[in-house]
């Protein structure tokens, strides 16, 4: 009894326009299909058009969360272009709203992740404690969202002495909330028992599928930019990458909690050792002609600008690759075999933000054409339900066990 | 040694003249052209000799008769990125999917947005564009004005 | 070691505190220093002939520059396309721009949202 089911593109479980449409086979999925492209705004066309200062505050736009990853990642770029030294205080303070747009991500994701587990407090209270780090944001930059903060040369803002403190004052809150939750979800049976298990993707599948950021990590895959590839103020600071071999949707929920711990020691290195000195310095409008690849660890992975320049003060080519499309089809493999109720979990799990990628669709079409149909009463269906939960949680894994049938 | 000069090294003594140009504009960055057809070869030998099994991105540029596609990988720390021409009187490449499997999103958004035709390509469907955008009109060529409206 | 309502003495202990949120608009938030509003324009530095570069970067197009003589132009600044993000500031070489607190912009005309400051 094959069922085709569309979800999306507007659906009260989906933030993000996206259609999914998903064959199941009782609970099971047996076939997933994605289409993209509602979100489609065609930046990449539009950042030929416009000059290199236009073009800083359309890649900043290109996502609300990580707004500022993505200024950096083509401020960077241009940088290298000009061959422009940017001088030591701008990577620290650059470094600094990377990070801290990290914790912001991260701790949103928490939330969203509870929410989709139908764990509603932890929703509502690591989102009240967000705050905390939207609260620094806006103390350093202004804006609680779209912080505008880099140039090309540099950063536009300093962080003045009598930030420093309110900075370290915030940034140790958030370390002890954040080891708070790292208890909480680690003990939690509501959140065990949906994210033990569910939407495995082992470590080669990671590797061959070129997964990348937490979803990459939570499988055991070592690789983050910010130490293979290092940029801005990286090389100066003392980091771990974290991973976890669990391979599941906790895996992915225990690297990115984590990862807001790492990112705090991260800010607190950085303030305690800002350099003294200016913060940016000026740049020419033209830009000579070559190309360059500008690589960031993004909150939700690799990110990748391409710039081409062609000798003007526009680009000849701009591309951008954004880590939910390099991880979307993980995700495929993840919900494949998996239960239609942990679709929105596990599709959250990537942390995906369509207004980044918006550029899909795949279709695996085996077992597309079964038609058995099958009868059951209302007290058998509910029979079968209580046993199919029961023989569920004795083997949480659904990969692991298959689902039974009457 | 580091990594981008032992890759430039190798592909030289194996690839000979193949290899039309290389660039490390810095460390951990290098940019290799070679010829269309020996594309699927050269990425084959990195994966075997170097293990390169990251591809980041695929980016495609008009560069007025030709269009210029790279390969942006990852290994071993450095990016990789290989260039090669197409022509656009015959804008044909083969697939690199059996080899990467994580190319396959990345081939048909070049697809869409440039007009390229990825030949074997196991899944060739449209990506981005909707489903009633206009045959043979590719947004990111050149030729594709934008009209820009002020005020 | 797993267990049910691990969250439980923490939202006891948060149902006497002080609730998390403020009554906008009767209780309002201090607004950071270096927060960018309403831009405000000042019509006696403007050199009137640099062409408008604060139009040339502005990233939303919101500014567009306006005929005041032969050889003169002032800018408008089109509040309704407005990003707020300080470039305009920036790129003026006499400091002729400034950003302010003003964030209540809300209108239900756009005429009302062009703003010609001189």
């Amino acid at each position: 009894m094959a069922v085709t089911i569309p979800i999306g593109p507007q659906h009260p479980a989906l933030k993000e326009p996206i259609n999914l449409t998903v064959t199941v086979d009782g609970e099971t999925i047996v076939d997933i299909g994605v289409r993209l492209g509602y979100n489609h705004r065609g930046i990449e066309k539009a950042g030929e058009l416009g000059n290199y200062i236009q073009d800083i505050y359309l890649t900043a736009r290109i996502c609300g969360i990580c707004s500022h990853i993505h200024s950096t990642t083509f401020c960077q770029g241009v940088e290298e272009l000009l061959g422009l030294e940017v001088p030591k205080r701008g990577l620290y303070i650059r470094t600094l709203v990377c990070e801290l747009e990290r914790i912001h991500s991260h701790l949103l994701w928490l939330g969203v992740a509870g929410h989709e587990l139908g764990f509603d407090t932890l929703f509502m209270y690591s989102w009240r404690d967000r705050e905390i780090v939207m609260d620094l944001l806006e103390i350093i930059s202004g804006n609680r969202v779209n912080y505008g903060m880099n140039t090309i040369g540099g950063v536009r803002r300093n962080i003045t002495d009598e930030m420093k403190p309110q900075i370290l004052k915030g940034i140790q809150q958030l370390k002890e909330r954040t080891e708070y939750y790292l208890g909480v979800a680690s003990t939690e049976v509501t959140f065990l028992r949906r994210t033990e298990g569910v939407g495995l993707l082992p470590k080669e599948k990671a590797i061959e599928l070129c997964a990348c950021g937490p979803t990459a990590r939570g499988s055991g895959v070592e690789y983050d930019v910010r130490r293979d590839d290092p940029y801005a103020a990286y090389p100066y600071l003392d980091f771990k990458v974290v991973t976890s071999d669990l391979g599941d949707v906790l895996g992915r929920t225990v690297v990115r909690v984590l990862e807001v711990i790492e990112s705090c020691k991260m800010c607190r290195q950085i303030i305690e050792e800002l350099p003294e000195g200016e913060f940016r310095t000026k740049a020419p409008r033209k830009v000579p002609a070559g190309e360059v690849v500008s690589k960031t660890e993004a909150p939700r992975g690799e990110l990748l600008h391409y710039i081409r320049s062609n000798g003007t003060d526009h680009p000849e080519r701009l591309k951008v690759r954004t880590p939910t499309l390099a991880n979307i089809t993980s995700v495929l493999h993840c919900l494949k075999g998996g239960y239609i109720a942990d679709i929105p979990i596990v599709f959250a799990a990537i942390d995906p933000c369509m207004a980044c990628m918006d550029r899909i669709m795949i279709l695996d079409s085996e077992n597309r054409n079964r038609k058995e149909k099958q009868a059951i009463s209302w007290e058998e269906l509910r029979k079968y339900s209580m046993k199919w939960y029961s023989d569920r949680y004795q083997s949480p894994s659904p990969l692991k066990g298959e689902a039974r049938r009457v | 040694m580091s990594v981008a000069s032992d890759v430039e090294n190798k592909l030289k003594e194996t690839f000979g003249e193949q290899i039309l140009k290389v660039r490390i504009p810095r460390e951990r960055r290098i940019f290799v052209r070679i010829p269309l057809p020996k594309v699927k070869e050269v990425i084959d030998y990195l994966k075997q000799s170097f293990g390169m099994v990251h591809i980041t991105t695929i980016t495609a540029v008009d560069v007025g008769e030709d269009i210029e596609v790279l390969y942006h990988f990852f290994c071993q720390g450095v990016t990789i990125s290989l260039s090669t021409f197409v022509p656009k009187t015959n804008p044909v490449l083969d697939t690199i999917t059996p080899v990467m499997p994580g190319a396959i999103l990345y081939e048909r958004e070049i697809q869409d947005l440039l007009g390229l035709k990825v030949k074997d390509h196991p899944d060739p469907r449209r990506l981005i564009l909707p489903d009633d955008w206009e045959e043979g009109v590719y947004p990111l060529r050149k030729d594709y004005k934008v009209e820009v409206k002020e005020g | 070691m797993s267990k049910i309502g691990a969250m439980f003495p923490e939202i006891s202990r948060y149902l006497f505190k002080k609730r998390a949120t403020v009554l906008y608009p009767f209780e309002r938030l201090d607004i950071p220093k270096n927060f960018r509003g309403r831009p405000i324009y000042d019509p006696e530095k403007c050199s009137l002939k640099c062409k408008g570069l604060c139009a040339t970067d502005c990233p939303a197009k919101a500014i567009i520059m306006e005929q005041v003589g032969e050889e003169e132009s002032r800018p408008v600044f089109l509040l309704y396309r407005c990003a707020f993000c300080g470039q305009c500031a920036e790129s003026c070489p006499f400091g002729a721009i400034t950003l302010s607190e003003e964030f209540e912009l809300a209108s239900y005309d756009k005429e009302s949202l062009i703003s010609k400051q001189w």
